[in-house]
């Protein structure tokens, strides 16, 4: 029986209490109620106890869960904030603060209203920030990310995420990292990429893309134009040859920085702003005018440019004046690519090369026509060397004392598959600008001396027959010499019967050089002719250094000596002043009879012209040869 | 509706007698019996001779439910004429080839439709899915109609519950019973009583309703440990403690209680599922709590067939409860009676889960540890 069932029975009736048998089935549920009830009330307090012991576990468990979590928070290199849904701080980690420079107190006091202030002081943009963080307040699911700007320059990375229990938000974390040397050094690596390391100015991807901004806003506003000035330094290969690359660097360094002088936001005499000035490569600049009302605005601007960066330059105690050559191109809206823009300004500037550098070309439509002309040509010539598309002409020399032909003249002929035979005129410029003129020039000299060697061989009494070659400015140079002896060893030609034409602007160009390299070539036994005397510097002095052994009058003189006196008088002295020297006299272009008896009573020495005959081809060379030997 | 009930027991035999009772006016009766008593066909045969004319739906039990009295190894019956309301029903046995889910799925198909509007389900308690049966048959029956019923019981042994629809009681069997027609009023509430205590439990390996860990731990571990010497009277004793299921934030839990364990690959086998990733959480019961949990049920189902006294009620209520409330389980009886009045039939059984509509969602569940009420009236 149970304990306190026996003992409330004995306390009722007594020790010696017998249940009745009336009673016995009572007393016996009653019993089972009390040991029931202590059973279940050991269920319930071992559940308890178990309970309890689970709940510590789990509370220690986490505990340590949360050390973790904080020595792991505050090992991060990102300033960690939590607020609950309210706003009020929960946690934080020392960098936070650190970062923020919010006093410790302040941290401790958890008063969010004292630790925004600080941060929002700290803002370039504090309304923004206030109002993201309303916005977040407002919707607390969301997460975001940005990017905060401080007074100070440094930059932040701002993450902000819910914080859940669950699938229920009670708070949010918001991190910050400091990105402030990183951002540094993505500039660094965008400068290197956008911006010239040498001057410092946007390079050419740079300013495509300002160029491409300013399309698509001439795109938008009607009206508005801007214009490309695109120079380089005339010479600039030169100053490097003779200063060396420090000084070449030095140059547009200084160059560079007299542009950024001189050309500021807004120019106030021209009423043009500027967006940009960049150096696109080598020596080559380049400036971007916005909003320009008319052309001459834009010429007055690149006048100034010009004059600005003419005034002498001191590098490595050389005193420079150097020039520019410039283009300029005004925006038109049928461009569709920034590239197009700037390859007319550039087209623009290499005509003002042509044209004598030191100037600058405003851009028309005929220049990129011709500058693609220019370049299909360039395609074509080099495929004609592949493909042994030159040939020579012979125009005979004949001296005029007897009339008999002495020699030939080598010329040049392109036989071009599509276009027929192309005078020199049209390919020379081109060939020495690319420099197929080397080639080229040595295919002539080749050619001209196997032809005449084997003239010489056929004929053998008219060996005495020489054979004049055009050298051009481009190919005189000390390879000529090597080149030259090389074609002598392998054609076997006499030297005596090869006559070098070269031009005065061969001697301009360099004195000292091409004198040497004269002196050299004589040396050879070559003989050497000035070629079309008169029509450039004729200048007297140089005659004296250089012992040519003849001069070519320009057949314009020739042509014009019987109707134009002063023509007369300018052969007249040539010749006279040929013969002084030493130097025979021979005439150009002489087509009639007339011309070639008033160069006779001059005394000239030779004659070439269609008068005697125009340039025939190998094959009617050689019948002429045949003929007079006859 | 007339009602008459009749019980039989070891000790007294049939009270009142059924002997030379021949009522050819009863369409249907009701029976909840132990299953030793069920096995014997002797008394189901008495009473297919007193009501030539009754389907028989009935099951076994873990404590047969006569007006407010609780008996174990008894028979009770009550016998129904009904006035214009019609019946009809189907029985279905779940094999190797026809799960839980499937078996649902048949009887809800195999049954007219024409005027449903209530069905009563009675399951094998054993070997049943009970969540699974009751998506199979809410899957093909029509809006609403409602659902009520349970799990057969076999006293606190888990052996062997018997179901049966007309013909004799057997094995791995669920049998349905449909009300017909307009007259027919119904009413159902379901609540439990119980209190969550402890910390949650994630559920972390499970399958149907086969529990295997929470927050990794062996499931049948915790339980041993909780029931201490109680756990050698596994699984009855596991009642004891129920598990609450939640698997979202502020969610009314869904109570789930233990039908089997096996020592061999250490899982216990629950009357519903117990899916991955939710939260379980160990109930404790509290006698006034649990009194007051079938008072409330009463209270529920007396709401919605319109707070005026039903003529029958059936009683479906958790072995578990039994268990704790031992000799107050005729309490939480009486306490139905209080709130349905004296003229309420009161009939039921003690059973291994309930199947009752969720008050605030109308969605049919399989409930454990409940005090389940069908209430009917045909006025």
């Amino acid at each position: 029986m149970h304990n306190l069932l026996k003992r409330q029975l004995k306390k009722c009736f007594g020790e010696s209490f017998q249940i009745p048998k009336e009673w016995q089935k009572f007393v016996e549920v009653v019993n089972d109620a009390y040991i029931q009830s202590d059973i279940d009330r050991g269920m319930i307090e071992r559940s308890l106890d178990l309970s309890s012991k689970e709940l510590l576990d789990i509370n220690s468990e986490m505990r340590s869960l949360i050390s973790l979590l904080n020595a792991t928070i505050d090992s991060t290199a990102d300033g960690i904030l939590v607020v609950d849904k309210q706003g009020k701080i929960v946690n934080f980690n020392q960098k936070f603060a650190e970062m923020w420079h919010i006093p410790q107190q302040i941290m401790e006091s958890r008063d969010d209203n004292q630790a925004l202030s600080f941060v929002l002081e700290q803002l370039k943009d504090p309304e923004a920030f206030i109002k993201k963080v309303r916005e977040l307040y407002d919707s607390p699911e969301a997460e975001s990310f940005d990017e905060l700007y401080f007074k100070d320059g440094r930059v932040f990375e701002r993450y902000s995420q819910p914080q859940r229990i669950g699938k229920t938000v009670v708070g949010r974390v918001w991190s910050f990292r400091d990105i402030t040397e990183r951002r540094k050094m993505e500039e660094k690596v965008k400068q290197c990429v956008s911006y010239d390391i040498l001057t410092g100015l946007p390079n050419r991807v740079l300013f495509l893309d300002y160029l491409k901004a300013t399309m698509a806003r001439a795109d938008r506003q009607k009206g508005y134009k801007f214009a490309v000035i695109v120079f380089n330094i005339d010479r600039f290969k030169k100053i490097i040859d003779s200063l060396g690359h420090f000084a070449g660097d030095q140059l547009l360094i200084k160059v560079a920085t007299r542009l950024k002088k001189h050309l500021r936001a807004y120019d106030t005499v021209a009423r043009i702003e500027y967006e940009a000035i960049a150096r696109l490569g080598g020596d080559e600049f380049a400036v971007l005018l916005s909003d320009i009302k008319n052309i001459r605005n834009v010429i007055s601007i690149t006048e100034r440019l010009h004059n600005t960066i003419k005034l002498p330059i001191e590098i490595s105690d050389h005193i420079l004046n150097i020039t520019v050559s410039m283009g300029i191109k005004v925006s038109n809206p049928t461009y569709e690519k920034p590239e197009d823009i700037l390859r007319d300004a550039d087209t623009a500037m290499y005509k003002a090369k042509t044209l004598g550098k030191n100037r600058y070309v405003i851009f028309d439509e005929n220049m990129h026509t011709q500058a693609v002309s220019y370049l299909q040509l360039e395609n074509s010539l080099q495929q004609a060397i592949e493909k042994n598309q030159f040939l020579l002409n012979y125009q005979p020399i004949v001296l005029l004392e007897t009339n008999e032909f002495v020699g030939f003249e080598a010329l040049l002929r392109w036989k071009s598959p599509e276009k027929g035979l192309i005078s020199p005129n049209e390919f020379i410029p081109l060939a020495e600008e690319t420099g197929l003129i080397i080639p080229i020039g040595r295919w002539v000299l080749l050619e001209a001396c196997r032809q005449m060697r084997s003239w010489h061989r056929l004929f053998s009494a008219y060996s005495h027959l020489t054979i004049n070659v055009n050298v051009s400015i481009k190919q005189y140079t000390f390879d000529l010499v090597k080149a030259i002896k090389q074609i002598l060893d392998e054609t076997g030609i006499n030297p005596a019967s090869l006559k070098l034409e070269i031009t005065e602007s061969v001697i301009i160009n360099n004195p000292e050089n091409a004198a040497k390299v004269f002196l050299r070539l004589k040396d050879l036994n070559i003989k050497m002719q000035l070629d079309d005397f008169g029509t450039g510097y004729s200048s007297l002095r140089y005659l004296h250094q250089f012992p040519f052994d003849a001069l070519k009058i320009d057949k314009s003189f020739v042509q014009s000596m019987c109707d134009n006196s002063s023509a007369m008088e300018i052969v007249k002295t040539i010749v006279t002043m040929a013969h002084n020297m030493k130097m025979d006299v021979v005439a150009e272009g002489v087509e009639t009879v007339q011309q070639l008896e008033e160069l006779r009573k001059l005394k000239c020495d030779y004659y070439q012209g269609y008068l005697f005959s125009r340039p025939l081809n190998w094959q009617d060379a050689e019948a002429l040869i045949s003929r007079i030997i006859k | 509706m007339k009602i008459e009930q009749k019980r039989w027991t070891q000790k007294k035999g049939w009270v009142p007698d059924l002997e030379g009772i021949v009522d050819e006016s009863v369409q249907l009766v009701l029976l909840f019996g132990a299953t030793q008593v069920l096995k014997d066909l002797k008394y189901i045969n008495d009473v297919k001779a007193a009501y030539p004319k009754a389907h028989l739906f009935g099951c076994s039990t873990a404590g047969e439910i006569f007006g407010t009295q609780v008996t174990d190894n008894s028979l009770v019956i009550t016998a129904v004429s009904l006035e214009s309301t019609r019946i009809g029903g189907a029985q279905v046995q779940i094999s190797s080839s026809l799960d839980s889910l499937q078996a649902g799925e048949g009887l809800a198909q195999s049954i007219a439709k024409d005027d449903l509007v209530h069905v009563i389900v009675l399951s094998d308690g054993v070997n049943v899915n009970g969540s699974e049966l009751v998506k199979g048959l809410t899957n093909y029956l029509p809006e609403g109609v409602s659902i009520t019923g349970g799990l057969a019981g076999d006293g606190e042994s888990f052996q062997e519950t018997l179901v049966f629809w007309d013909g004799i009681p057997v094995k791995n069997t669920i049998s349905v019973l449909g009300f017909y027609g307009k007259s027919l009023k119904v009413g159902y509430g379901s609540l439990g009583g119980w209190d969550p205590f402890g910390p949650e439990r994630l559920i972390t390996r499970s399958k149907g309703n086969i529990l295997y860990e929470l927050d990794g731990k062996s499931a049948l571990e915790l339980y041993k440990k909780y029931l201490g010497e109680h756990a050698k009277k596994l699984p009855a004793s596991g009642l004891l403690f129920p598990l609450s299921l939640r698997s979202k934030e502020g969610e009314t839990g869904l109570v789930r209680t233990i039908l089997s364990v096996s020592e061999k690959d250490q899982s216990m086998m629950f009357a519903g599922d117990v899916p991955e990733g939710v939260y379980a959480q160990l109930m404790k019961a509290n006698f006034d709590r649990l009194i007051d949990g079938a008072m409330g049920a009463a209270k529920e189902s007396y709401k919605t067939i319109g707070s005026f006294s039903p003529e029958l009620a059936i009683l479906i209520s958790c072995v578990g409860r039994k268990m704790i409330l031992k000799q107050r389980t005729e309490e939480e009886v009486e306490g139905v009676r209080e709130v349905l009045g004296e003229k309420t039939v009161l009939t039921g059984f003690y059973s291994y889960g309930e199947i009752c509509p969720f008050t605030q969602t109308n969605k049919c569940e399989l409930h454990n540890q409940t005090m389940t009420i069908t209430v009917l009236s045909e006025k």
